[in-house]
């Protein structure tokens, strides 16, 4: 899988997931104010993440993972 | 096996726990959802200690409770607390509280569990000790 498909895999699960358009996924988004994440829902997005891609996201990590562009370097850089 | 993760509890109302209309207050159910939450963990291998032996803690982080009757001192409620199978790093359970003689609802509720670190970090990738608890437990990864 190329970057874009591994762009376009991620955008459809989340868009599906979290019940949002597509079109405000983008690359500099801040990922908990588009999806309007609470604690619970950050829960939901690393299951999708890690069931979906088999990446195991590290809690530590993940508070650094704050735009969509940064989310797909982190599962591009685990799935390569 | 997932089936069958329930555990109940046996609650006598005390006169301490009911409020000056002579029914139980209702602050009180979060009380006995805990007593049946903790025999959970305690017949299927997921204690509160077992949990903080394993370096993190679970706090409550949503609660329903739904109240269909009211219960008044001395009668015997049965509270059953069973396991909801959801993805990733959270605890569900779905609890019903009757009338342990006759069986008529009283209440109904959900919880839901996250996890911390023991220095109340944030964990929203499931902890090792669960996904292995939820193995042998044979919990399919159901939305919820």
């Amino acid at each position: 899988m190329d970057r874009e498909e591994l762009i376009q895999k991620i955008n459809t699960a989340l868009a599906e997931e979290f019940e949002i358009d597509q079109s405000v996924i983008t690359p500099d988004a801040d990922i908990k104010e588009t999806l309007e994440l609470d604690s619970l829902s950050l829960v939901d997005l690393v299951a999708l993440i890690e069931n979906d891609f088999g990446v195991k996201i590290k809690g530590s990590e993940m508070a650094g993972v704050r735009t969509f562009a940064a989310l797909y370097d982190y599962v591009a850089e685990r799935t390569q | 096996m997932q089936g069958d993760l329930q555990s109940e509890v046996m609650v006598r109302v005390r006169f301490s726990e009911t409020d000056p209309v002579g029914v139980v207050w209702h602050g009180n159910y979060v009380k006995y959802l805990e007593d049946a939450r903790e025999e959970f963990g305690r017949q299927w291998g997921l204690s509160y200690r077992y949990i903080s032996e394993s370096g993190y803690y679970a706090p409550v982080f949503d609660m329903h409770i739904r109240f269909d009757r009211s219960a008044r001192v001395d009668q015997w409620l049965k509270v059953v607390c069973r396991y909801h199978p959801s993805k990733g790093a959270k605890l569900c359970f779905d609890y019903t509280v009757s009338d342990a003689l006759d069986g008529t609802l009283i209440a109904t509720a959900e919880t839901v569990q996250l996890f911390t670190t023991k220095d109340g970090v944030f964990e929203p990738s499931a902890p090792a000790f669960f996904q292995e608890w939820k193995r042998k437990m044979e919990c399919p990864e159901e939305d919820g």
